[in-house]
């Protein structure tokens, strides 16, 4: 199931005419998540009592001739890592079950609210986001809208899910080694992972605080840009860059994984005129290198509590966290000079292009049953290695859009713009060109009617 | 995925001294997660075969 939402500009537009009111936007919100939520599995919490009173309030303001701000009446949802007030923030775990609710919103839901945005409600992570798969032992695994049978991505896949769905016209997930541009991908989002410390992660449960984003996932380039203004604080530019300099990224890129991803790169690419095809060197070592310190930092994270309830994590999570905790110190120092010999790569690269381009994932969603895809004509775990093109660039910081490609009835696929630090504007005007152009955009087909996950 | 016989070799790197850590840190206290983190940390020693050597053709260049 896959439905075309309203976008931001066209509810804000009815809330402001009058044309609808917030309350009748979240009824209906609701009625389609009790609808198709039950198929889909990605929301893992609805916040009911709470969006009817913030739409009620809203819909006050707007009868009494208050302002309203730039996001009015547009409902949203956070993957299960964002503190919202009064709520227990599990991260995808039963062993948080019993934590103390929320005293505060996180940063960027406070800001969301700001702007007059409705909460709705949580949607289900791999386990505190260790994983490209949304398979949640404890929350079940999440469907992908496109087909059911096919794994959403990870790990932010419940924002993802709900989004292509058209369940909500924006959530917020988290990338820390491609957790927004996996998913995006497989559900044919827009999907942003912003510039390394941009946005606050103040009230965002942690994972690997030095690779950790937050950003968000919406069906139009318009609706993402407007959230992310609104999350960042900042204005629409008055003056758009309209002309780039683009190269692609070969080598790693180019030995691994669907032929169609490239293919896509390449169709991209000629929209903006000559664009060379560019190797970094240690794109390989870096994605290694993303391996080994996510493993080492992200277990230190867990250490007492893995010490005290090891048990109580999901198997695969704990697993991994326990053998990073045990790595030694001299293989994550390693790992950590090849990031910074990586990084200069990249930075060279982008010092003689604005923008890089590489897919996203090297497959389609694979299977929920078969759990692997395909690389290099060998099938490998798809858990592992759906990151395999989003890891080795989330070491540099640097802001990363995945972009859907435009395939007429054949699963969704993305492909990732690539710019210096600061330059989210600049991946938005190209994402603008690509969409005029027809060659990227939200597909809201098939409608499928979905079976209750068990 | 490309891998260099050098890299494949150091892949092979023993892991015991990895889980004596995990032991020595009460972390390994049930077989069944002895082997799944065996498995990781395998997986672990694979991708630092692959750090190692691009760290070691990088010195090469540089001399």
């Amino acid at each position: 199931m896959r439905m075309k939402t309203a976008s931001i500009r066209e509810i804000r537009a009815a809330i402001s005419s009058g044309h609808m009111s917030a309350t009748e936007i979240v009824e209906a919100c609701f009625e389609n998540i009790k609808a198709h939520n039950p198929g889909l599995n990605c929301f893992t919490h609805l916040s009911e009592t709470v969006a009817r009173a913030a739409a009620q309030s809203l819909d006050q303001r707007i009868a009494k001739g208050d302002s309203i701000g730039p996001l009015a009446g547009v409902p949203f949802a956070v993957k299960d890592l964002f503190d919202v007030a009064g709520e227990v923030t599990k991260a995808g775990a039963q062993l948080r079950a019993a934590a103390p609710p929320a005293k505060t919103d996180a940063d960027l839901v406070a800001r969301l609210k700001a702007a007059d945005a409705i909460y709705l409600g949580r949607l289900n992570m791999d386990e505190f986001a260790y994983g490209f798969a949304t398979v949640n032992a404890n929350f079940g695994t999440t469907r992908n809208p496109y087909d059911p049978n096919r794994l959403a991505g990870g790990s932010s896949g419940g924002s993802a899910a709900a989004v292509a769905a058209g369940l909500v016209p924006m959530t917020l997930g988290s990338d820390t080694n491609g957790s927004v541009r996996v998913p995006a991908s497989l559900c044919g989002l827009f999907g942003l992972r912003p510039t390394h410390g941009r946005l606050p992660m103040q009230g965002v449960f942690p994972f690997v605080e030095q690779l950790d984003t937050a950003g968000p996932f919406a069906q139009t380039i318009d609706d993402l840009a407007t959230t992310y203004r609104v999350l960042a604080s900042t204005p629409e530019p008055k003056r758009k860059k309209r002309s780039f300099r683009v190269a692609r990224l070969g080598g790693w890129y180019r030995r691994n994984g669907d032929a169609d991803g490239n293919a896509g790169v390449d169709a991209l690419a000629a929209a903006f005129g000559d664009a060379p095809l560019i190797e970094l060197p240690l794109t390989e070592a870096a994605r290694s290198a993303a391996f080994l310190v996510t493993a080492k930092h992200g277990g230190l994270l867990h250490l007492e509590t893995l010490q005290s309830n090891a048990m109580g994590y999901d198997p695969a999570v704990r697993d991994r966290l326990i053998a990073g905790v045990a790595l030694s110190d001299d293989k994550v120092q390693l790992a950590k000079s090849i990031i910074q010999q990586f990084n200069r790569q990249l930075a060279a690269a982008l010092s003689k292009f604005d923008l890089l381009m590489a897919p996203s994932t090297p497959s389609t969603a694979p299977k929920i049953s078969d759990g692997s895809i395909e690389v290099d004509g060998k099938r490998v775990s798809a858990r592992a290695n759906l990151g395999l093109y989003t890891q080795p660039l989330s070491v540099a910081g640097v802001p990363i859009l995945s972009v859907p490609l435009k395939r007429p009835s054949k699963l969704p696929l993305g492909v990732q713009l690539i710019a210096r630090k600061g330059r989210e504007e600049q991946l938005f005007s190209a994402a603008e060109h690509l969409s005029r152009a027809g060659l990227i955009g939200f597909d809201p087909a098939p409608i499928q009617v979905l079976e209750p996950t068990s | 995925m490309t891998q260099s016989p050098k890299a494949l070799a150091s892949a092979r790197v023993r892991i015991a001294d990895e889980l004596a850590q995990a032991k020595a840190l009460q972390l390994l206290t049930d077989p069944v997660i002895e082997a799944g983190v065996e498995s990781n940390l395998n997986l672990l020693q694979t991708h630092y075969a692959i750090v190692l050597a691009a760290h070691s053709a990088l010195d090469a260049a540089r001399k």
